[in-house]
């Protein structure tokens, strides 16, 4: 349950650390693209560090939650277009 | 056995030996109706000539010397010696109930006596044409004997279709006129935007939409050589062709025609200099599309619908089958998304009626009572977009402006890899870039993510009446009031710049105010400082046009005359003055300072101002960047077209977008032009040109209980606020840009529809009044940037309002009123 809680409280923060890492690339100033991303990674470490265990996990599946489901969502696109198409 | 028969001769029950098109000519003749004179060559001439039949083209026949001596006779008797005529088929089972044949045999104009004999052979052959043949396999008809009209060739300045109801409508007991310059041919093939005018049962002109014309067939030919298709001059592409009395005329006798064969008919009509002559009359048949009906309650989806009134052509639908989401599909070229399944995402209890206001951007259901069952649908559905766009949305609200800029060569190396395939240049840009691309490549998600300004508006405007009740919740756009770059923005100077280099120089003043300014710029020197300007604008802008969204649609590099009109539009105009909209903004903000202070409220309202600034920047400036896609898609495609007119695969330019994808890919692959397409192309072009002239439905398959807007009284009507304010003055009604000249400062623009061509226009106007449109649109967007009260979605207001008429417009009330009555 706790798992559960921490995974779902961690969800935005972890969803603004990886808009961070990957605005990295988006032409935005690089200093502060990397101070955003070292405090949100700051923050993901803190609640590690709060919640030795499970908070690790939380991050983890929090984090793999938002690439699965932005991937997948990517590829579906892709496919409905080249459905579409053919 | 007779085979010719003079047409005042004929009666409805010649009509197996003469056709029906000959048949009911001779009954319209023997009515009284101004038919040209002239003689039919009977199916028996035909029989004669081709006793057996066959489902293969068979060699074209000898005439027979008694047959020749007969025609030469009836033309000299009916024809004064060297006269032309025209030489039209007439097949026994033409212009029947479900098949009119219409265009599909062939008429050939400017035969004289000398050149009869092959005519009257070669539309004897037109039976086995290909397109033809297709057309008769489609419908599962047998070949059956063809007659032949010998008429006087009408000297047509004017011509067109006259419907004694309207095709797409024909329970609403008006007739529908299409009209174009020159003969008909054009009209009737598809390959001119007619004028089209809508008359009550009184004979008023109740809707007039001007068409581009750009060809036309002319009655009388300088060279022989030359095709019969010829440009029409730039002051004549949009200039009116029917008066109201020529209108009136028509009416009358479009309603006598349909007494006399008793059925609703089309009638083709042409003047000569002041003279009707009626060339046709045949049953309305179906006009369809070929496109399956839509399953289930549809809407109409505005943003796009807005930005151009006529349908996108089969191939742009095609191709952007890929790019829509599921649930969404295009019904005539318009887009509808489906209505229940958007429905049930609506976390409000409402009548389908205000739901569909709502997905039409018209008005907030007013009370707004929660749905708590459809809220926790709503929540679900949003976490999982959150979940899986969530990281594009939080990056797209931090880009930079020139981060934008990194576009273009991106797409350019894009195009370059793709090659002339439009599916993989599709691929690699339009299907949505991965996740751990920059953000920039998707232009169109940004463009779409951008929109969430209208909810931080809403919100924002709810902040501001419950914290400051005592200020105009209007102020808002004022404060949203932005000065910094936005392309649209840039647009209009640099037209500004153009016009103001032409004043300074008379030469190109003179050009621009030429009916034919394309032509007289072009004659400028290459280093003109005029054609230099204008030669980095088009680098600039010239991937922009008219319907960016349609691939058909030729861009401003490809065709500049629009920029050319923008720019003369410009000349009459005082020069920009002092910026007293963002003098408005400063108060604004002043206004809010003192009201609220520098608290905990002031600065919550500041940050939403200023996220709402930033989305409508980035909602302006992707669009100029994603139009780009569409024009690159453009080029690849008229590359394919290339390719194919020089394999002959195809006839003429355009005749690819109204193919669809699968169809381009079939011909591509053929080793041979295909003869089913090509009675496919044709018939298409007629339905998309029938198809612009009509407002589409808002809603399709959906019964709505009660009138969606308020009760209109004669002097009023209604719409939605896009941008606020009050203001007085004479309407000009301006159906295209071109026809702008005559617009002074303070005037209110009464126009069916804005996009970026219209946008030179707004800044002497004192008002904007648009048939299509909401908030969100073009128009609208660029009224609240000038300060200038708009009101979008006013139904007919094209037809209702009158050049000249003075009215008021209540933007914030939502009305246009007619002052001195209708």
């Amino acid at each position: 349950m706790t798992q559960a809680l921490l995974t779902l409280a961690l969800l935005p923060l972890s969803s603004g650390f990886l808009a961070a890492v990957m605005s990295l690339r988006d032409g935005a100033s690089m200093t502060w693209g990397l101070v955003r991303v070292m405090w949100l990674a700051a923050l993901l470490l803190l609640a590690i560090v709060v919640f030795p265990d499970a908070g690790k996990r939380a991050v983890v599946v929090s984090l793999g939650i938002l690439l699965t489901m932005q991937c997948v969502s990517w590829l579906v696109r892709q496919w409905w277009g080249r459905n579409r198409l053919s | 056995m007779d085979w010719i028969l003079p047409l005042d001769h004929i009666t409805l029950t010649h009509i197996d030996q003469t056709g029906g098109k000959a048949a009911r000519l001779g009954a319209l003749m023997r009515a009284g109706f101004p038919v040209p004179d002239g003689f039919v060559i009977t199916a028996d001439a035909f029989l004669l000539h081709h006793p057996i039949f066959l489902d293969t083209r068979p060699p074209p026949p000898r005439l027979s010397p008694e047959f020749m001596k007969s025609l030469a006779d009836a033309f000299q008797a009916y024809f004064a010696p060297g006269e032309r005529v025209a030489v039209r088929s007439s097949g026994v089972d033409e212009d029947g109930q479900g098949a009119s044949f219409a265009g599909q045999h062939a008429t050939y104009y400017y035969i004289d006596a000398a050149t009869l004999e092959q005519a009257v052979v070669d539309c004897w052959m037109s039976l086995w044409s290909p397109p033809a043949l297709a057309y008769r396999a489609s419908r599962d008809k047998p070949i059956r004997p063809m007659a032949v009209i010998v008429q006087k060739l009408v000297d047509a300045r004017r011509s067109g279709v006259c419907f004694s109801r309207d095709p797409l409508d024909p329970r609403a007991g008006t007739v529908v006129i299409e009209a174009s310059w020159g003969l008909g041919a054009a009209l009737v093939d598809g390959r001119v935007q007619p004028d089209r005018l809508r008359v009550d049962d009184r004979g008023a002109v109740t809707l007039l939409q001007l068409g581009d014309k750009r060809e036309r067939v002319a009655a009388t030919r300088a060279d022989p050589s030359m095709g019969r298709l010829e440009a029409v001059p730039e002051h004549l592409r949009t200039a009116r062709v029917l008066t109201d009395d020529d209108a009136f005329q028509l009416h009358e006798i479009t309603e006598q025609i349909e007494t006399l064969f008793g059925e609703p008919v089309d009638v083709e009509w042409a003047y000569d200099a002041d003279t009707l002559h009626i060339l046709q009359a045949r049953p309305i048949t179906t006009l369809t599309t070929g496109e399956p009906a839509p399953v289930g309650p549809m809407v109409l989806f505005k943003p796009l619908a807005e930005n151009f009134t006529e349908p996108l052509t089969p191939l742009t639908v095609s191709l952007m089958q890929a790019v829509i989401p599921p649930g969404s599909t295009f019904v005539d070229g318009r887009l509808y998304v489906g209505f229940a399944a958007l429905r049930r995402f609506m976390p409000l209890k409402l009548t389908d009626a205000e739901c569909v206001d709502l997905l039409l951007l018209r008005r907030m259901p007013d009370p707004m009572v929660p749905h708590p069952g459809r809220l926790a649908l709503l929540l679900a559905g949003l976490g999982v977009v959150w979940l899986s766009q969530g990281a594009f949305w939080s990056r797209s609200a931090r880009l930079m402006p020139q981060a934008l800029e990194r576009f273009p060569p991106w797409l350019e190396g894009v195009a370059r890899q793709t090659g002339n395939d439009p599916v993989r240049f599709m691929r690699a840009t339009m299907f949505g870039a991965s996740p751990f691309a920059p953000v920039w490549r998707d232009v169109l998600a940004l463009n779409i993510s951008a929109g969430r300004y209208f909810l931080l508006m809403g919100l924002a405007r709810q902040l501001l009446r419950r914290w400051a009740p005592s200020l105009d919740p209007d102020l808002l756009a004022d404060l949203v009031h932005d000065e910094s770059d936005m392309w649209s923005r840039r647009m209009l100077d640099a037209v500004r710049e153009l016009a103001s280099l032409a004043n300074a120089h008379p030469d190109a003043q003179k050009a621009l105010r030429a009916g034919d300014c394309l032509t007289q710029v072009r004659l400028l020197p290459q280093d003109h400082p005029f054609v230099v300007g204008l030669g980095d604008f088009l680098r600039t802008y010239g991937h922009r046009g008219p319907r960016e969204m349609d691939l058909a649609s030729p861009r401003w590099r490809e065709d500049p005359t629009p920029v050319l009109i923008m720019i003369r539009n410009q000349l009459s105009l005082p020069e920009a003055g002092s910026n007293a909209a963002y003098a408005q903004h400063l108060v604004a903000r002043d206004k809010l300072r003192r009201q609220l202070g520098n608290g905990l409220k002031a600065r919550c309202i500041n940050r939403l101002v200023s996220r709402i600034r930033y989305y409508i920047a980035l909602r302006e400036n992707t669009r100029h960047y994603h139009t780009m896609l569409f024009d690159r898609l453009r080029r690849k495609l008229t590359s394919l077209e290339h390719d194919l007119l020089l394999a002959e695969k195809i006839k003429t330019a355009g005749d690819l977008f109204f193919l669809t994808w699968p169809e381009v890919r079939s011909l591509q692959a053929a080793d041979q032009p295909s003869v089913a397409l090509a009675g496919v192309i044709r018939e298409r072009r007629i339905a998309h040109q029938r198809l612009a002239r009509t407002r589409p439905p808002e809603t399709l398959n959906l019964h709505l209980a009660h009138a969606l807007m308020p009760d209109e009284d004669a002097n009023v009507l209604y719409g939605q606020r896009a941008s606020s304010g009050e203001a007085e003055g004479v309407a000009r009604v301006v159906l295209h840009p071109d026809q702008a000249g005559h617009i002074q400062p303070g005037d209110i623009l009464i126009a069916p529809y804005t996009d970026p061509t219209w946008t030179p226009l707004f800044p002497s106007l004192a008002g904007i009044v648009v048939g299509m449109g909401s908030y969100l649109s073009h128009a609208g967007t660029i009224a609240r940037e000038l300060r200038i009260p708009c009101l979008v979605d006013v139904r007919d207001c094209v037809s209702r309002i009158r050049d000249g008429q003075r009215v008021r417009l209540c933007a914030d009330l939502g009305f246009v009123q007619l002052v001195d009555g209708p």
